[in-house]
C-alpha cells in the first residue's frame, strides 16, 4: 500500500501488513514530517485492523534506505512508534539515526518494547517469535519466600531440639517460637509454594487443608489467650522444654494463623467479587497491623502497647508471618487492589518511607540509649552499694581489731582493776577512732560452785551507757550466754544475734548487736575446745546500737531513690536494719554477703522507680525519642513536599519544553515557508554576511551560476561569482554599495560569468539586510538572466532606427517639395494654394518632430542615448535655441526674457542632451503660453537651497528655470506630467499640438546627466520648470 | 563660377528634389543612386560637393567615405542621412565628411546655403 508515490529526489514511506500482526513501515530517501504524518495514518489504520483480530500490532521500521530525516519527521515518528504497538523493531538505522531513535525510544518510555536490528530477518524473527509479556518473576520470588519461612521454622525446631535459646527466640530472654507454630509455618510455606504454581484442583485442595489446619491451631491458641480455655495443642512438641524457654504459642500467632488462613483461601479464588476483595483487603490490613504492633513493640519496647493490645509474638514468628503475608498478597496482587495503599505510596510513598525509616532508627537508638542509661544507673547503684558494703566491712574489721587490743590488754596483766580499764579506754580513744559503737565491756567467766559458768559484768565504759550494774550475771540472758559460749569454744570473735537494749533515755528499747572476743587465762591460746573451756578468763564485748551505727554508715548514702536492707543470713534472715520501709525488697537490685565475726550478713539495695531521674542523662532517651519522632515526621513531610515540588517543577518543565517545541516547530515551519518561497522564486537570490560570505543560495541562483548550493555557501561571493561590466572587468560596486547600506541596481550592461565560463547578461539589485536592532547583517542580491531581454532591446532599437529611416524618407520628400513650392520655385502660387501647401508643410514638420521624439524616447529606453560630455557654453546654447525658436516667438508675439548669471561657467555635458532639455522646456513654454505672453529663461549656479529642493547633496550644479504665464497644469494632473504620452486636459482641449513625450524626455535626460527637475504651476497663471544639472556630468 | 554637386541618393524623389532645388539655385548637379556609381563618377569627373546618403544599395555611404578618404582630390562631402543613430554624426565626421544633416530635419535652403559657402 503505497502512501505516497515516490516523487523525484524526495523520500517516501511505504506501510503494509507483512503478517497477521506485523506492520512494516519502509522509509526511503529524504523523509519529511509530512511523509511521516501520512505513514502514521496508514500505520494507525493497519494497527486498528490488527487489533480487530484480537492481536496486538507489532511494528517493523525499515530505515536502511532512509537518507535524511528532518526534525519534524523525527518528532512525528515518536508519535508513530508510540501508537499502541506491542513491540517495535527498527532495522537499518545508521549510527546517527540509531542514537536519535534510542533517544526517542527512551523519552517515550519504550525501551523495553523497542529494539534495533542490523538485519531485517533478525527484526522479523524477534517480532514473530518472542511474546512481549515478560515472564512473571512471581513464582520464583514466592519460592524464595517459602524457603525463607521454612528456614526460620526449621531453625526454630533445631533450636528446640538442641535447647538453643538463640535459635528459638533470636534474642535470649525474649519469648521463643512455639515448635508447633514452627511446623504450621512450614505448612504455610508449602501453601505459598503452591500458590505460585498453576492452580489445579489438587493444589487448591491442599491449600485449603493447610489453611484449615493452621486456622484450627490459631483458634485453639486463641481460646487460651483470650478466653482462658487451655487446650494444650502447642505442647505437642518439646513439651518438657517449653516452660523453661517461654515457648508456648503466643496470642499474636493465634491471630495471625487465623488471618493468614483466610488470606490463603481468598488467594485461591477470583477477587473480582467486591466483598471477597474487601475481605482480602481487610484481612491483609489486619495481619499487617498485628505484625506492625509486634514490631513496634520490639523496636520501642512499648510494654504499654502490650498492655492495651494483649498481643505478643516472638520476633522470629513475627518475621515469618511478615514474609508469609507479603507473599500471599504478592501472589494475588493486581493493579488497584489496594487503592488507599497505592494512593499513599504514590503521594506520600517517599515521605512514609523516610519517616518510617527514621522512626525505626529512632526506636533502635532509643532502646540503645535506655540500655546505656540503665547500665549507667546499675553502675551508679553498684557504686552506692559498694560504698555501703565497704564501710560496714571496714567498720566491723576495725571494731574487731580494737577488741583484740583490749584482749591483749587483759592478757598482759592478770589483775586489771576498774581504774586501769577506764584509763585504757580513755587512752584508746575508741569512740573517736571507731565511731558507731555504744560501749565496751569486760565480762568475767566464773565457774560457780554447781559447775555452771557465770558471766558477771566486770567493767563497762563509758559507764553511763549501761543500765546493767557491775557484777550482774549477764549469762542469765540466753542470747548473751550463747554468744559467750560460742566465742569461748571457737577462740575467735563472735557476733551476737540482734539484741534488744534498753533505750539510753530509759524509754523502751532499741536494737543492736554485740561482738565478743574471748580472753584466756595467762594469755594462753588453747588449741581445743576443752582446754578453751578450762582456761577461759573472760570476754571483751563491744556493743553496737543499730540506730547509731547504721545511721552513721548509711546516712551519707541515703537518698530518696535507694534503700538498704541488712539481715542476718544464718539466723532466720532476721532483718537487722532497713533504711526505707516503703521499698519492696522482694527483688533487690544488688545483694552481697558481708562477713562479720562468726556470722554472715546479707546487704541488699533496692532502688525506687525514680532512681536516677534527677540525673540529666536519664532524660536523654526521652528527648531522643521525642525529637527523633518529630524529626522523622518533619523529614517525611519535607520529602513529600519536596517531591511534590519536584513533580510540579517537572510538570512545569515538561509544559515549558512542549511550548518550546511548539515554538521551535512554528519557527521551523515559518523558516521552511521562507525557504520554500526563496526556492520557488524564479530570480536568483543569494545573501552574504558582513564578511561577504555567501549564506543563502537559492535554486535559481544555482541554475544561473552553475554552482551548487554546497559550493556556494560559506564562500566569499567574489570567489565564485564574477559579475563583469561593459568593459569586461569584474564589477561588484553594486554589492559594495549595498554593504554600505544602499539599495542599488546593477548597471544595464552587467554580465555574469558562469561556472563553465559562459557569459549571461544579468540585471537586478542588491539590498542591505538589517537585523531587528537595525544593525547591518549583510546583503541580499537578486538577479536574473536578461540575455533575451537585452536581445529584444537590441532588436527593438534596430527596428526603431530602421523605422525612423523609413519614416523620415517620405517626410523629407514632403518637406523639401513643399518647401520649394512655398518658395514659389515651381511657379507662383495663389493665396489658397500657398495656404494649403503651408498646412502640408507644417503638418509634416509636426510629424518630423514626433518621429524625432519617438526616436529619442526609444534611444533613452534602450540606453542608446549616451552622455558624452564636452565643454558647453550655456550662453551659446541659449543663443542658439533663441534663434531656433525665433519664428514661433515672433508669431505669437511672446516676450522672452533671459536672466543669465554673469560669468556662467562652462558645463561638461553632452551638448545634444543639454540642448534636448533646454529646447523642450523653452518650446513648451512658448507653445503653452497664449499670444503676447511672457517666457523667462533663468540660468545661474545652483544655490544650496535649490539643491535641497532638488533633493541633492551639495555639489557644483547649475540651475535653470523656464517660466511662463501660460495655461498652467491642472493641479490634479500635476503628478502625471512627466509620464510618457501624457498631455494635460486643458491644452488638449485647446488643440495645442504636442506629443506628450517632451517632458518625459527632459526628465529622463536630466536624470541621465545626474540632475533633477521639478516644477510649480497654477492653471491659467503659469508654469515654472526648474532644473539642476551638475557642472561636470559623468559620461555614460 | 558655378559649383558642381554630385547627389548620391537611392531615393529618387529626394534626389530629384535636391536636383531641382540646386539647379534652381544655379548649381550644376549630377546624380548617382548607389555608392559604386558615386565612386565611378568621382573618379571620372570633378565635383565640388558630394551630398551623400548613407543607406544605399551596392555600396553604402560609409564605404564611399572610406574610398574617398583614399583619393587624392577629395570633394567636400555633406552627409544627408535619415538614420537615427546618434553616434553616426561623430562617426561620419570622423571619416572625412564636412557636414551631417538629417534629411527630414533640414530645409533645402540650409543645404543650399552650406553648398554656397564651400
Amino acid at each position: 500500500m503505497t502512501v505516497k508515490e515516490p516523487p523525484p529526489k524526495s523520500g517516501y514511506a511505504q506501510v503494509r501488513l507483512i503478517s497477521e500482526q506485523i506492520i512494516e513501515c519502509i522509509l526511503v530517501g529524504n523523509i519529511t514530517g509530512k511523509i511521516v504524518e501520512g505513514s502514521m495514518l496508514e500505520t494507525k489504520k493497519l494497527a486498528e485492523q490488527v487489533r480487530a483480530t484480537g492481536k496486538k500490532p507489532r511494528l517493523l521500521i525499515d530505515m536502511h534506505k532512509l537518507t535524511h530525516q528532518d526534525s519534524e519527521a523525527r518528532s512525528r515518528s515518536k508519535a508513530m512508534i508510540t501508537y499502541g504497538m506491542e513491540k517495535i523493531a527498527i532495522f537499518g538505522a545508521g549510527r546517527m539515526l540509531k542514537t536519535i531513535g534510542q533517544y526517542i525510544v527512551r523519552i517515550a518510555g519504550l525501551r523495553r518494547y523497542t529494539r534495533f536490528f542490523r538485519t531485517r530477518t533478525g527484526a522479523i524473527h524477534w517480532l514473530e517469535t518472542e511474546a512481549m509479556k515478560t515472564p512473571s518473576q512471581k513464582p520464583v520470588i514466592m519460592a524464595l519466600c517459602a524457603l525463607l519461612v521454612t528456614a526460620i521454622a526449621v531453625a526454630t525446631l533445631t533450636g528446640w531440639a538442641r535447647s538453643n535459646e538463640i535459635l528459638v527466640s533470636i534474642i535470649p530472654g525474649l519469648p521463643a517460637m512455639n515448635p508447633v507454630t514452627a511446623v504450621c509455618l512450614v505448612l504455610l510455606a508449602l501453601a505459598i509454594l503452591l500458590l505460585g504454581r498453576k492452580q489445579t484442583r489438587t493444589l487448591r485442595l491442599t491449600i485449603y487443608v493447610i489453611a484449615g489446619l493452621t486456622a484450627i491451631f490459631g483458634l485453639t491458641i486463641g481460646l487460651r489467650h483470650f478466653f482462658g480455655v487451655d487446650i494444650p495443642v502447642d505442647r505437642l512438641l518439646f513439651n518438657n522444654k517449653l516452660d523453661e524457654l517461654g515457648g508456648r504459642a503466643s496470642s499474636g500467632a493465634s491471630l495471625l494463623f487465623i488471618s493468614t488462613s483466610i488470606l490463603l483461601v481468598l488467594a485461591t479464588v477470583s477477587l473480582k467479587n467486591t466483598w471477597k476483595r474487601r475481605a482480602f483487603q481487610l484481612t491483609t490490613l489486619f495481619s499487617v497491623l498485628v505484625i506492625a504492633i509486634i514490631l513496634i513493640n520490639y523496636i520501642f519496647g512499648m510494654v504499654d502497647l502490650y498492655d492495651i493490645t494483649r498481643v505478643s509474638l516472638p520476633i522470629n514468628t513475627a518475621l515469618a508471618f511478615l514474609i508469609v503475608t507479603a507473599s500471599i498478597v504478592g501472589a494475588t496482587y493486581k493493579k488497584g487492589m489496594f487503592p488507599l495503599g497505592t494512593w499513599l505510596a504514590r503521594n506520600y510513598g517517599r515521605g512514609i518511607l523516610v519517616a518510617g525509616g527514621m522512626l525505626l532508627l529512632t526506636g533502635l537508638l532509643w532502646q540503645q540509649a535506655n540500655i546505656n542509661i540503665s547500665r549507667n544507673l546499675d553502675s551508679q547503684a553498684q557504686q552506692i552499694f559498694d560504698e555501703a558494703d565497704n564501710t560496714i566491712q571496714t567498720r566491723v574489721n576495725a571494731y574487731v581489731d580494737a577488741l583484740h587490743g583490749y584482749k591483749a590488754f587483759f592478757e598482759s596483766s592478770s589483775n586489771v582493776d576498774e581504774d586501769e580499764f577506764e584509763r585504757y579506754f580513755t587512752h584508746s580513744e575508741l569512740q573517736k577512732h571507731y565511731p558507731g559503737f555504744s560501749s565496751i565491756s569486760f565480762v568475767r567467766a566464773v565457774k560457780s560452785s554447781d559447775g555452771s559458768e557465770q558471766y558477771p559484768l566486770a567493767y563497762i565504759e563509758p559507764s553511763n551507757t549501761s543500765t546493767v550494774t557491775q557484777g550482774t550475771n549477764i549469762g542469765l540472758l540466753p542470747e548473751r550466754r550463747a554468744l559467750f559460749e560460742a566465742a569461748r569454744d571457737s577462740g575467735t570473735p563472735r557476733t551476737s544475734e540482734p539484741v534488744s537494749f534498753a533505750s539510753l533515755d530509759g524509754q523502751g528499747s532499741e536494737d543492736g548487736f554485740i561482738i565478743s572476743i574471748p580472753v584466756y587465762k595467762d594469755g594462753s591460746e588453747p588449741a581445743n575446745t576443752s582446754e578453751r573451756r578450762e582456761n577461759i578468763y573472760g570476754f571483751v564485748n563491744a556493743v553496737f546500737r543499730n540506730k547509731v551505727l547504721f545511721n552513721e554508715i548509711f546516712e551519707p548514702l541515703r537518698n530518696s531513690e535507694a534503700g538498704f536492707r541488712l539481715y542476718d543470713v544464718d539466723r532466720n534472715e532476721t532483718i537487722m536494719y532497713q533504711t526505707s520501709a516503703s521499698l519492696d525488697f522482694s527483688e533487690p537490685r544488688v545483694t552481697r554477703t558481708i562477713e562479720i565475726p562468726g556470722e554472715q550478713w546479707q546487704l541488699e539495695m533496692q532502688t525506687a522507680k525514680n532512681f536516677g531521674t534527677s540525673n540529666v542523662t536519664s532524660s536523654i532517651p526521652r528527648i531522643m525519642l521525642s525529637s527523633g519522632i518529630v524529626v522523622a515526621l518533619l523529614s517525611g513531610f519535607l520529602v513529600v513536599s519536596l517531591s511534590r515540588r519536584r513533580e510540579e517543577a517537572l510538570t512545569l518543565a515538561a509544559s515549558m519544553t512542549e511550548d518550546l517545541n511548539n515554538e521551535r516547530e512554528q519557527a521551523e515551519t515559518s523558516r521552511k515557508k521562507d525557504d520554500a518561497i526563496l526556492a520557488s522564486i524564479g530570480d536568483a537570490v543569494f545573501a552574504i554576511d558582513k564578511r561577504e560570505r555567501i549564506t543563502l543560495f537559492n535554486p535559481a541562483a544555482v541554475k544561473l551560476t552553475g554552482f551548487s548550493e554546497q559550493e556556494a555557501i560559506g564562500k566569499q561571493y567574489s570567489d565564485i561569482l564574477t559579475f563583469v561590466g561593459g568593459d569586461n572587468k569584474p564589477s561588484y560596486s553594486f554589492i559594495q554599495r549595498a554593504l554600505g547600506g544602499h539599495i542599488t541596481s546593477m548597471k544595464n550592461d552587467m554580465r555574469l560569468i558562469q561556472k563553465d565560463g559562459s557569459i549571461i547578461e544579468v540585471a537586478d539589485s542588491a539590498a542591505p539586510i538589517y537585523d531587528f536592532g537595525g544593525k547591518l547583517q549583510g546583503v541580499i542580491v537578486v538577479f536574473r538572466d536578461v540575455t533575451s531581454e537585452r536581445a529584444l532591446d537590441q532588436a527593438k532599437s534596430e527596428f526603431v532606427s530602421l523605422a525612423s529611416h523609413q519614416l523620415r524618407t517620405p517626410l523629407s520628400a514632403i518637406n523639401w517639395y513643399s518647401e520649394m513650392l512655398l518658395n514659389q520655385e515651381a511657379g507662383k502660387l495663389n493665396k489658397d494654394q500657398h495656404e494649403y501647401i503651408k498646412e502640408i508643410f507644417e503638418g509634416n514638420q509636426r510629424m518630423i518632430e514626433l518621429v524625432d521624439s519617438l526616436l529619442n524616447v526609444s534611444r533613452l529606453e534602450v540606453g542608446k542615448l549616451r552622455n558624452e560630455p564636452q565643454d558647453v557654453s550655456l550662453v551659446e546654447l541659449a543663443d542658439s535655441l533663441e534663434r531656433e525658436l525665433h519664428t514661433s516667438i515672433e508669431a505669437k508675439k511672446i516676450t522672452l526674457t533671459r536672466d543669465l548669471a554673469p560669468k556662467l561657467p562652462t558645463v561638461s555635458a553632452d551638448p545634444k542632451l543639454l540642448r534636448m532639455v533646454m529646447q523642450n522646456l523653452l518650446s513648451n513654454a512658448v507653445k503653452y503660453t497664449p499670444n503676447k505672453g511672457h517666457v523667462k529663461l533663468d540660468i545661474h549656479p545652483a544655490t544650496e537651497k535649490e539643491l535641497r529642493r532638488a533633493g541633492l547633496r551639495s555639489g557644483k550644479y547649475f540651475f535653470l528655470s523656464v517660466s511662463d504665464n501660460g495655461y498652467g497644469i491642472p493641479k490634479e494632473q500635476q503628478g502625471k506630467i512627466f509620464e510618457k504620452l501624457f498631455r494635460a486636459d486643458n491644452v488638449r482641449k485647446m488643440d495645442v499640438e504636442g506629443t506628450g513625450l517632451g517632458l518625459y524626455i527632459v526628465q529622463e535626460v536630466a536624470r541621465k546627466l545626474g540632475g533633477a527637475i521639478w516644477f510649480e504651476s497654477t492653471e491659467s497663471v503659469g508654469t515654472t520648470f526648474y532644473v539642476v544639472i551638475p557642472l561636470k556630468t559623468k559620461p555614460s | 563660377m558655378s559649383k558642381r554637386v554630385l547627389i548620391v541618393e537611392d531615393e529618387h524623389p529626394l534626389a530629384h528634389a535636391l536636383e531641382l532645388k540646386l539647379q534652381h539655385e544655379g548649381i550644376e548637379t549630377d546624380t548617382a543612386d548607389n555608392g559604386e556609381k558615386c565612386l565611378r563618377k568621382l573618379k571620372a569627373e570633378h565635383f565640388d560637393v558630394v551630398l551623400l546618403d548613407m543607406m544605399m544599395p551596392v555600396l553604402s555611404g560609409f564605404d564611399v567615405l572610406t574610398e574617398v578618404a583614399k583619393m587624392d582630390k577629395k570633394p567636400t562631402i555633406f552627409v544627408l542621412s535619415n538614420l537615427s543613430i546618434h553616434d553616426d554624426e561623430a562617426k561620419v565626421l570622423g571619416m572625412g565628411a564636412a557636414k551631417y544633416f538629417i534629411k527630414s530635419d533640414t530645409p533645402l535652403s540650409v543645404i543650399v546655403d552650406e553648398i554656397k559657402k564651400v
